[in-house]
């Protein structure tokens, strides 16, 4: 390997690559718009804190050997290798990218609702700041839009200091997941007194700083103080990189997470998709995967040729309901309740996802689970 | 030999890493957050508990 090398993003699987890159001696140049931030906190502690969970501050960049641009890619040329970014500070900079490893994550974008551009958000940093400066005084009205996992968390963290309602187009919270995980959120979100309004369609809104109204043809006008949108997330990938689709959440790449016909390319965290060994090629948008794909770029770029191979595994805090699942959900086509964990079996019979409902201690009977359910050993695939 | 063990409430990000390993020694908060249950143990417990951490947000210090 020569030259430095250039990670975009600087969430958790780019600050991960890098950190593994610098500590190891290699040359590395962090290019993301301010401070790198952890992401899981913005929808539970950070939202009561206000603090932003840095991953490093400017010191410590500077001690581990991390050069930090302050910017955005806004144009990159991956033949040329090169890279132009758009500085926070202003103005742009030419960035000579050798080795390049792509770690932008998701895009949080406010739906296209008339009038919703003015909502409050808090997956980023910005989000997070506006957003807690809007809460200070403790009872506002607040709406949350949008029953995935982060809206579903902001709610309930929301919900001990403020009069908080759950809006989603679909009839119950955290639809996309198992019904026992909606099941108990619905109960969860009750024991805190937040009100769902499923089934919702909101046609518009009027936001502004003294407060808000969305009109749904649903459920009449929704009077409040603040709006949160937390409802989706979109591609952060460029045109350059996505080629025929530019909807493509992830960048394909191989066992080392090498993108496809990309010698000098890299990609991981929410932004890459694998070839895992038993479910197929699979992307993750989970913290545990960021981390792990992220340190496993930086070994690959250093030499080693283990292929990544980890298991899907997220976990969620919503109020006192501590969820976390482990394997792919999708291949499960029945599930029981075997000695106190969810266990979603797939077509031959063996575990393909556990989940957990408050039952921390049981992570490790978890992944083992589905490690025992695996046909073939990552040893044995890849040898 | 005894030591303390302490989290950073910061740094950690609820991945329950810790708790799998040890639940008699650490629990989650409301927020996801770790906090150490007792207030001394043994090096070892304490070790195996900090590695588990993917982040390192735990320190051992002696009694
Ligand atoms: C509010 C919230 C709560 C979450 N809670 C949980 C949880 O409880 N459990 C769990 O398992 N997962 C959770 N997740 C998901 C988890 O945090 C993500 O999977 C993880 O952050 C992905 O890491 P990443 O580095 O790929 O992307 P990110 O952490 O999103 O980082 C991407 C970074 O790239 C930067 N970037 C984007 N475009 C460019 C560009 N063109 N140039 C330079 N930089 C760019 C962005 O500013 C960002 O900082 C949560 C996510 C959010 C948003």
């Amino acid at each position: 390997m020569s030259g430095s090398v250039v990670v975009v993003g600087n969430g958790v699987s780019g600050f991960a690559c890098a950190a593994r890159l610098a500590d190891q001696g290699a040359a590395v140049t962090m290019i993301g718009p301010g401070l790198p931030h952890d992401r899981p906190p913005l929808s539970k502690r950070s939202l009561r804190t206000g603090r932003l969970p840095l991953l490093a501050d400017a010191e410590q960049l500077e001690a581990k050997g991390i050069e930090h641009v302050d910017g955005v890619v806004t144009a990159c040329d991956l033949a040329r290798r090169r890279l132009v970014v758009s500085l926070t500070a202003g103005g742009t900079l030419d960035v000579e990218a050798p080795s390049l490893v792509w770690a932008t994550g998701l895009r949080y974008p406010r739906p296209p609702i008339p009038g919703f551009e003015r909502a409050e958000e808090n997956a980023t940093a910005v989000g997070l700041a506006s957003l807690t400066q809007r809460l200070t005084v403790p009872g506002r009205r607040v709406v949350v839009v949008g029953a995935g996992l982060i809206g579903t968390e902001t709610a309930a963290t929301l919900a001990h200091e403020h009069d908080v309602t759950l809006v989603d187009m679909v009839d119950r919270p955290l639809a996309r997941l198992l019904p026992r995980v909606s099941e108990a959120a619905r109960t969860t979100l009750d024991s805190l007194h937040v009100r769902f309004l499923g089934s919702c369609s909101i046609d518009s809104a009027s936001i502004d700083v003294h407060g808000a109204v969305l009109h749904t043809s649903t459920h009449g006008d929704i009077d409040c103080d603040v709006v949160v949108s937390a409802a989706g997330f979109r591609s952060s990938l460029p045109p350059e990189l996505t080629g025929v689709d530019p909807r493509a959440l992830t960048l394909p790449a191989d066992e080392q997470l090498r993108v496809i016909g990309q010698d000098h390319l890299w990609a991981c965290g929410d932004c890459v998709s694998f070839p895992h060994p038993r479910w197929g090629r699979i992307g993750i948008p989970h913290w545990d995967h960021a981390l792990w794909s992220g340190r496993h770029v930086a070994d690959a770029i250093l030499g080693s040729s283990t292929p990544y191979v980890r298991e899907p595994y997220f976990f969620s805090d919503i109020g006192s309901l501590r969820v976390q699942q482990v394997g792919f959900a999708d291949a499960a086509v029945e599930w029981s309740d075997e000695d106190g964990l969810g266990v979603g079996r797939d077509e031959g019979g063996s575990a393909a996802c556990v989940l957990l409902l408050n039952a921390p201690s049981r992570l490790r009977d978890a992944r083992a689970l589905v490690a025992a359910g695996s046909p073939r050993s990552p040893a044995t695939t890849h040898a | 030999m005894l030591v303390r063990l302490t989290v950073d409430p910061d740094a950690c990000i609820g991945s329950a890493e810790c708790v799998a390993v040890d639940p008699a020694a650490v629990e989650l908060d409301e927020s996801g957050t770790a906090f150490v249950l007792v207030s001394e143990l043994e090096e070892e417990r304490a070790k195996e508990i900090s590695d588990a951490c993917p982040i390192g947000a735990f320190s051992i210090s002696p009694l």
